[in-house]
């Protein structure tokens, strides 16, 4: 579980490292996001995803990580993007959603933002009616994140995943 | 986060727990409702009923379960009534039980995924329990014997006593004296070899001892023997028997409802024999009155010394095991490496000895996991008799449910998910199979309708089988049925065979409904039990004779954990199917195919089979390169059905792991495992697969208005 890669940076991600104020930045169609770094668990590289089929638009495939299964869903589908094929810099954020380990593939990571309170903003400054998987706006120096919950995205997108 | 790691893991322990005490309890139950249609209640039953719903009590109030701490009082307050013999136990009274464990039952699952059961659930039972222990205080009479022997009684001794007297035994004092180091297990082996000749309701220590290790016990026995017998029995023992007013007594027993409550006095009567004893020892006496306890659950003793262990646990090891295949696999490889380099045969060699110790090491260490997975049937099947009681009592019915083969081992998972296809069958047993008792009666049958239930292991397999005498399945009005409901055509129904008959009950949307009035009425969920079944990957089939009586046959693998597939490639994809599924392979002949409007078959050995292209069916791109098709031919529950795939691999194998949640949607699906080239293969559901293909069928059929 430790021992992440950022391109050329590495973090290791541990529990005492896991406050509040630290995301995960990513970018998916050019636009810049994060969660919070407490919900990622790992980032791989692009291995190889086995399509599964009859999946649903929103799934990728499933992928082997030392020896566990990992459903793999793409981002850009579940925010509404057109699919886009898996480039180089691509890279599957492994997060713990509502007990299952899912990989969101997003086109690349960025870093870790330490972020602190003047730099949030309520979702409402953008919009009246703000998606339910938006936890607010941040704004650095370089960028301006779009924070998301990535559970949140998913049982949106996938209701009856949560029915057992 | 470790804390809230350790606090889920106490939870789990609360909830396995909690689980066992609750199978335990309706274990005795069962046994106490035998002791009492035999008419001779057992009484340490009652107590170790009590002690699971005092443990589960406790259990329950340290994790904040109310729910169940709430029924536990209740429960436990009828018990002790019960074993105190202030109440009588009743068949009404057992029925409350029974619920009360049922809903231990739902407010435990409840709990589990976080939530609480509707008081309107719950509220109903409690009342009821509440009545009943009201009811029955103050029922029975006090009777008048020693008062100063009754002081120092613990509240079950004093119901043994009270027993004992009621039952018009008579009691005795034997003195015995013991070597004080080994006096508890000297005590139990005196318990032991009188039980024939009665019972030691309790005992005391008296103050003459005549050696400084040596402790003289007055013991109180209870038994239907005179003394003259008992003399014989226990020679050399100095004994007398205890003065009784047996008139006074049970004219007590008529004639006062009252429970005496004024305490008795000590040392009242017969000062020579029954001294009081000193407040030490009459502390040891009642905490020896604990052991006793604990010596009527010695089953909680076993069950510390085996370790319960999460399953997830063992299918991570089992998880280990399929990495370790992946390695042996790469060994492999490398040795075959080494077959181009003449000049190292000696490390190939050695190498190859390696494989091979490592192989062997590997399979044993397989099968010693699949081992500690292995669970007795036992567990669902008293689940089962409890459900027969309840079903056979909504129904007005009479069953009795023979069980044979308990001790039958099966996977842990497989145990647990057949819980439900087995009640469905035996509901379905009591309800359309058994008739009523007229009914029964008429045919000159027994009253009582029998279902058994058996299991046994058959190489690979165990198959489980649920047979009942009730009137059987009549295949005339079945075809007859199934021809209304559009499920076969006339031609089908014509030439169906018998065995192909009886399986259009588990024809999904072969229902009842519509002819309940006219046949046997069976089928009910058997849809649903054949899809459970599947899962499982597992078969059922059905045999019936009208008049005469069902069997319904589960055969299940024994373990889930490890699967035969065939291997195979649709659209340059990679896909397995369970081998126990493949009934045959062949070379596909796109000639041979005929077309029915929009489905396709071949005739195989006389006969149709319907056949689906997989590429099509999983909705794969179109293939680009030529290939030489084959054809799986695969059934499950009784279906056939054929799957054109572009190449055929070869079999393996393998550790399967089941998909996440998120990719529910994807049906066919049943899991994924990796192979030694680190390749992941996709494991395909038979049990869908047969399915869609047929379903296909019925739609093309409503299409034409043939189903409603």
């Amino acid at each position: 579980m430790s021992g992440l890669a950022l391109g050329s940076t590495h973090v290791t991600l541990q529990a005492s490292d896991l406050a509040r104020a630290e995301f995960l930045g990513f970018t998916v169609q050019n636009e810049t996001y994060a969660v919070s770094i407490e919900h990622v668990v790992e980032i791989l590289r692009q291995t190889n995803v086995t399509p599964v089929p009859r999946a649903g638009r929103y799934v990728d495939g499933v992928l082997s990580v030392r020896g566990r299964l990992v459903t793999v869903v793409s981002i850009r589908a579940l925010l509404g993007f057109a699919r886009a094929p898996i480039e180089r810099k691509s890279r599957i954020l492994l997060s713990n959603v509502g007990g299952e380990t899912v990989g969101f593939v997003v086109d690349s990571v960025l870093q870790v933002f330490h972020l602190t309170p003047e730099m949030f903003e309520a979702p409402e400054v953008l919009s009246n009616n703000p998606p339910e998987h938006w936890l607010g706006i941040a704004r650095t120096s370089a960028f301006v994140l779009t924070l998301i919950d990535l559970g949140k995205l998913l049982s949106l997108a996938l209701p009856n995943r949560t029915e057992d | 986060m470790v804390e809230r790691a350790d606090a889920d893991k106490a939870r789990e322990e609360f909830f396995s727990e909690a689980q066992e005490l609750i199978d335990t309890l309706s274990t005795d139950l069962l046994a106490l409702e035998e002791s009492l249609r035999r008419g001779n209640v057992d009484a340490s039953r009652i107590n170790e009923v009590f002690r699971s719903v005092h443990t589960l009590k406790g259990l329950s109030g340290l994790f904040g379960a109310a729910q169940i701490a709430g029924l536990s009082h209740e429960l436990e307050n009828v018990l002790d009534d019960l074993r105190l013999g202030r109440i009588e136990l009743t068949t009404e009274a057992l029925d409350l039980l029974f619920q009360g464990v049922d809903l231990y039952g739902r407010i435990l699952s409840a709990e589990r995924s976080g939530e609480q059961l509707a008081r309107g659930e719950i509220e109903p039972l409690l009342s009821a329990l509440a009545k009943l222990s009201k009811a029955g205080s103050g029922l029975v009479a006090p009777y008048d014997i020693e008062p100063g022997l009754l002081g120092v009684l613990s509240d079950y001794e004093e119901h043994r006593l009270r027993a004992n007297v009621q039952s018009g035994n008579s009691l005795y004092r034997i003195f015995l004296a013991f070597t004080i180091s080994t006096f508890e297990s000297s005590l139990d082996g005196f318990r032991e070899g009188a039980r024939e000749l009665g019972e030691v309701i309790t005992y005391l220590p008296t103050s003459t001892p005549s050696e400084p290790d040596v402790i003289e016990l007055e013991i109180l026995f209870g038994s239907r023997f005179d003394i003259t017998a008992l003399r014989t029995a226990f020679p050399n023992k100095r004994m007398e028997e205890v003065g009784r007013r047996r008139d006074e007594a049970s004219q007590a027993q008529r004639t006062a409802p009252v429970r005496r409550e004024t305490p008795p006095q000590f040392g009242a009567v017969n000062p020579g024999s029954l001294t009081i004893p000193p407040p030490g020892i009459l502390h040891h006496a009642s905490e020896n009155a604990d052991a006793i306890g604990s010596q009527l659950s010695t089953t909680l003793r076993s069950v510390s010394q085996t370790v319960r262990v999460d399953i997830r646990k063992l299918d991570h090891l089992m998880n280990l095991v399929g990495e370790l295949a992946i390695v042996k696999t790469a060994m492999a490889r490398f040795s075959e490496r080494l077959r181009d380099r003449p000049e190292l045969r000696d490390v190939r060699q050695e190498m190859q000895r390696l494989q091979r110790s490592f192989e062997r090491h590997l399979l044993q260490m397989q099968d010693g996991i699949l081992e500690v997975r292995m669970v007795p049937l036992g567990q669902v099947f008293d689940k089962l008799s409890r459900v027969v009681r309840q079903f056979a009592r909504e129904l007005d019915k009479e069953v009795n449910l023979v069980i044979s083969g308990a001790e039958t081992e099966l996977d842990k998972l497989i145990v647990e998910e057949l819980s439900d296809p087995l009640m469905h069958m035996i509901r379905n047993a009591i309800d359309h199979g058994i008739e009523s008792r007229e009914e029964r009666e008429q045919v000159g049958k027994p009253n009582v309708g029998t279902i058994v239930l058996t299991a046994f292991q058959k190489g690979n397999h165990v198959l489980i089988e649920v047979e009942d005498d009730g009137r059987g399945m009549d295949t005339t009005a079945l075809l007859a049925s199934a021809q209304r409901l559009g499920i076969v055509t006339q031609d089908e129904a014509e030439t169906m065979g018998t065995r192909e008959a009886l399986h259009l009950a588990f024809a999904p949307g072969f229902t009842t409904k519509r002819y309940a009035t006219d046949l046997s009425g069976r089928g009910v969920g058997l849809d649903v039990v054949k899809n459970n079944i599947s899962r499982l990957g597992g078969v059922v089939d059905i045999a019936s004779e009208a008049g005469t009586g069902t069997k319904l046959m589960v055969t299940l693998p024994i373990t889930l954990a490890i699967l035969n597939v065939i291997l195979f490639e649709v659209s340059g994809s990679l896909f397995g199917l369970p081998m126990a599924n493949v009934e045959e392979v062949l070379a596909f002949d796109e000639r041979s195919v005929r077309h029915f409007e929009r489905h396709e078959a071949i005739a195989l050995r006389g006969s149709s089979l319907r056949i689906s292209r997989l590429e099509q069916q999983l909705e794969l791109p179109a293939s680009t390169q030529t290939s030489r098709p084959s054809l799986l031919v695969a059934s499950i529950g009784g279906r056939r059905a054929g799957f054109v795939v572009d190449r055929l691999l070869g079999q393996e194998s393998i550790v399967i792991k089941p998909l996440g949640k998120t990719l529910r949607l994807a049906r066919n699906i049943a899991g994924a495992a990796e192979l030694g080239d680190q390749r992941l293969v996709l494991v395909l559901d038979t049990g869908t697969l047969v399915e869609e293909v047929f379903s296909g069928a019925r739609e093309g059929r409503a299409a034409r208005g043939l189903i409603g």
